[in-house]
């Protein structure tokens, strides 16, 4: 027997991911997810069927976090790019030690500078997705998002090549 | 330089994706139980709506009734006190059934919520059809009887006669607004919202293939 719950726990890695590369810090990844949270269960009445649930589910929790992100800015909130699970590190990245947990965060470090929009493409992209569901998801023709796709992509990659990567 | 395997070290990061789960499944929990009581709540405020409005009415028709017969005031009174007794029993009943529904599962207690919530409109039609016309006939009675008018045999039954003629009609537009029109606006619309939420949770991850990270 499906309800939310289970929805929820088989959909969660989205929800969180959308969450750590549209927000700076742990509070910020917390307003966010909650908003999500809500906007999916508030908005199941509305889902047709006629996509799938994965893609609906992206597509809600993309536009909270726009949405999410348009408010913060319109706020002026001052954030500072802090780590999600608060660890420090005070080291320029390229002398960090090549720890898995380390590359996950410059990979989302770069990720949040991107445009919004760019965000959600290259998340698409890491997840899997083919360009029809991400134009689904993005509501962009699919031949746009190829372009698109590649413009984020040689940005995140120009983003990594300052922090000290090659070989991406 | 180092290497940087883009897909590899996003797919790295599922693991704790995944985890997150368990951090927030009790938010969910309170999540389901505010978005039922949302709805239960609507139905509370309307029928209490429901109630003041009816007293203010039946208020305002006593105090006229009252005024033409006391008689007919006392017996207007055990109608309608009867009446309330019963809505309000009916109601009180509702309550008590929605408050034992489990709130853990959001499915089943949908499944709970629409059974009852339809129960009681179900009931709650039947009352009217049943008091609506008991009504209109004990009231004509009640209004002949307070008239001093001694009827013949054939009187009488022309009187009867003008009632049905002019009761089935009224009766039967009375039963149609109350039943048709009022209940699907004051409360079959939110058990059609309950409805929607289930079926849309129920075929949501039917042939759903799992999620897959990276290529």
């Amino acid at each position: 027997m499906v309800d939310f719950k289970t929805i929820i726990k088989e959909h969660d890695p989205i929800l969180y991911k959308i969450g750590r590369i549209y927000s700076h810090d742990s509070a910020g990844f917390d307003d966010l997810y909650q908003e999500m949270l809500i906007q999916v269960y508030q908005s199941l009445h509305s889902f047709s069927g006629n996509a799938r649930l994965s893609t609906w589910i992206y597509r809600v929790a993309l536009n909270t976090a726009l949405t999410h992100q348009r408010n913060e800015k319109k706020h002026a909130k001052v954030v500072t790019d802090e780590r999600i699970e608060e660890r420090e590190c005070e080291e320029e990245p390229q002398k960090i030690a090549e720890q898995g947990e380390q590359k996950i965060e410059m990979l989302y470090k770069s990720i949040r500078k991107l445009q919004p929009e760019e965000r959600g493409l290259i998340m698409l992209q890491l997840e899997g997705k083919k360009y029809d569901e991400i134009a689904a998801v993005i509501g962009i023709s699919t031949s746009h998002v190829g372009v698109k796709l590649l413009r984020a992509r040689k940005k995140l990659e120009n983003f990594l090549r300052e922090d000290g990567y090659e070989h991406i | 330089m180092s290497t940087f395997d883009l897909e590899g070290i996003w797919r790295e990061d599922r693991d704790k994706a995944h985890r997150h789960y368990k951090t927030v499944e009790g938010e969910l929990e309170d999540m389901a139980k505010k978005k039922s009581a949302n709805i239960l709540n609507k139905i509370h405020r309307k029928f209490v709506g429901e109630m003041i409005f009816s007293v203010v009415v039946v208020s305002l028709v006593g105090a006229g009734i009252f005024r033409f017969s006391i008689d007919m005031f006392i017996g207007y009174g055990v109608l309608i006190a009867g009446a309330f007794y019963m809505s309000l029993k009916l109601y009180l009943s509702l309550r008590r059934d929605i408050k034992k529904v489990n709130q853990q599962r959001v499915l089943e207690s949908l499944e709970e919520y629409i059974r009852i919530i339809r129960l009681y409109i179900y009931r709650s039609k039947r009352f009217v059809y049943i008091v609506t016309p008991v009504a209109y006939v004990l009231g004509y009675a009640m209004a002949l009887a307070e008239s001093d008018i001694t009827f013949t045999l054939q009187e009488v039954l022309i009187v009867l006669g003008s009632m049905i003629a002019f009761g089935v009609p009224v009766v039967w537009l009375m039963v149609w607004l109350t039943n048709k029109q009022y209940y699907r606006l004051m409360y079959e619309k939110h058990v059609v919202q309950l409805e929607a939420i289930r079926n849309r949770l129920k075929n949501g991850t039917g042939s759903e293939e799992s999620q897959s990270v990276g290529s």
